[in-house]
């Protein structure tokens, strides 16, 4: 805030300056030429933008109203953990595995880098299945299609299961902030001014691992299991 | 009467035409002041970036406030300029007074306010086209990219209103300067002095209230230009006082 106060100051400066020189030149053809030339881009432009495709849009809205992400985020794990995420609007099935096991012992390997909640459950009956559910909130992903690209792996071999998180993408967003003139005076105001907090776009998720009933599970971190608090 | 009316009407629209040929170089500078305002938006006015582990968002925002805000103070520093000696002399090549002089110069700040506005809206316009051509790797966002024809002209009155309005307040602190010049330092002094010391103590500033924070366009037009008559007949009784030539 503390430059833009300097702001007026050097546009006004700017403008003094700039009128001091352009006195000379205004009568100059080249003067009246470019100025021309300007106002016929500026026409130009405004016939071009009436006429853009839409298929270049996104539906993306960076901005968000208000910072409840924290809220969402708790009430995501919360409703984790008890094994109610389905009940959450949002959240859907992205990705689901299913494994033969043998054997009554469950090793989990996962990568240093590996950020995402993972529940075990354990079922009513030893069918020698482990079932595997990626449970996503609707994110960036869903909007820009980008669930093939943005695969976990997960795999499950000599009763070692091995989940690797997937491939980081960049993604750049440009969004334009509504005019504060039309602001003024819509019905609709828009508060729409934070740009701090990604939550919304990030999406939240977790996976749920289905093991068979007196399977013996062992794991590098704590096993958290669905409606144990 | 009837005469003397249509000899006054004659002598405005002389002088006004006149300083359209003459002050090409306020066009120029309200180009070079865009353009500006044009460059600096093209980076976006704020940015912010978050780095999870398997997705980096990136998301920059775009907006036409600078346009707007650079053109406004353009207004204000023209109709300053348009009070200086050099300028006010101009008049008196014609058979002039006071009044004509001044009707010429409110005639002529108001069509510069329409014209700025214009531009300015057209500058936002074109912003949006820039960025939608380029930037390929970047997702655009839909939200308030599109503005209506409706709100195309809602923008250019309430702009073109609210840089009548700085006019005014910059034509009238001019004539208060030419009236007397240490008034150059002082004006300014005292009217950043009291925003200050009023945003410090109230924790708001009433004449942002009294004009931005109005929510209806009615009230905000019958405000703005009341406000503005006010202020360019205040500079109309100073003038008066004022010598031919001073």
């Amino acid at each position: 805030m503390a430059t833009l106060g300097f702001l007026p100051i050097m546009i006004i400066l700017f403008i003094v300056v700039g009128l001091f020189f352009l006195q000379r030149f205004s009568h100059h053809r080249g003067v009246r030429f470019l100025f021309s030339g300007y106002l016929i881009i500026l026409l130009i432009s405004l016939i071009t933008f009436y006429l853009l495709p839409d298929n270049r849009l996104s539906k993306i809205n960076p901005f968000t109203s208000s910072i409840n992400d924290d809220v969402e985020i708790n009430k995501f794990y919360e409703k984790a953990i008890r094994g109610q995420i389905e009940q959450l609007e949002d959240v859907k099935v992205r990705e689901k595995w299913e494994f033969e096991i043998s054997g009554d012992q469950l090793k989990v390997s996962e990568p240093e880098e590996f950020y995402t909640t993972y529940l075990f459950e354990r079922k009513e009956e030893n069918d020698h299945k482990v079932e595997i559910f990626h449970y996503a909130s609707e994110s960036l992903v869903d909007l820009l299609e980008l669930k093939d690209k943005h695969n976990f792996t997960i795999s499950l071999e000599d009763n070692v299961l091995r989940m690797k998180g997937p491939d980081p993408i960049q993604i750049k967003i440009a969004a334009f902030k509504k005019d504060f003139v039309i602001n003024q005076f819509s019905s609709s105001k828009s508060n729409d001014n934070y740009l701090n907090s990604f939550g919304h776009l990030e999406g939240n998720q977790v996976i749920y691992i289905r093991v068979p009933k007196d399977i013996e599970i062992s794991s590098p971190h704590y096993i958290q299991y669905v409606g144990e608090e | 009467m009837y005469l003397a009316e249509t000899k006054m009407i004659d002598l405005i629209k002389q002088q006004f035409l006149y300083k359209v040929k003459a002050n090409l170089g306020f066009f120029f500078s309200l180009l070079a002041v865009q353009s500006f305002a044009l460059l600096l938006s093209v980076n976006g006015i704020m940015g912010m970036g978050t780095g999870g582990p398997y997705l980096s968002i990136n998301v920059n925002a775009y907006s036409n406030d600078l346009i707007i805000i650079f053109t406004m103070v353009w207004a204000f520093t023209i109709a300053v300029t348009l009070t200086t000696k050099e300028y006010r002399n101009y008049d008196f090549t014609f058979v002039s007074n006071r009044l004509t002089s001044n009707l010429s110069n409110i005639l002529y700040l108001g069509s510069l306010a329409l014209f700025s506005s214009v531009t300015a809206v057209l500058t936002g316009i074109l912003l949006r086209v820039i960025l939608f051509f380029s930037k390929s790797d970047t997702i655009l966002s839909e939200y308030y990219f599109y503005i209506s024809p409706y709100e195309l002209i809602l923008s250019i009155f309430v702009i073109t209103l609210y840089i009548l309005l700085l006019s005014s307040i910059g034509y009238l602190a001019g004539t208060i300067v030419q009236l007397y010049k240490p008034l150059s330092v002082i004006l300014p002094v005292i009217t950043i002095g009291l925003l200050i010391v009023e945003g410090r103590r109230l924790g708001k500033i009433s004449a942002y209230e009294f004009f931005v924070q109005e929510p209806s366009l009615f009230l905000f037009t019958i405000k703005t230009l009341l406000v503005s008559s006010i202020l360019f007949g205040c500079v109309y009784l100073l003038s008066n006082r004022m010598e031919v030539r001073k």
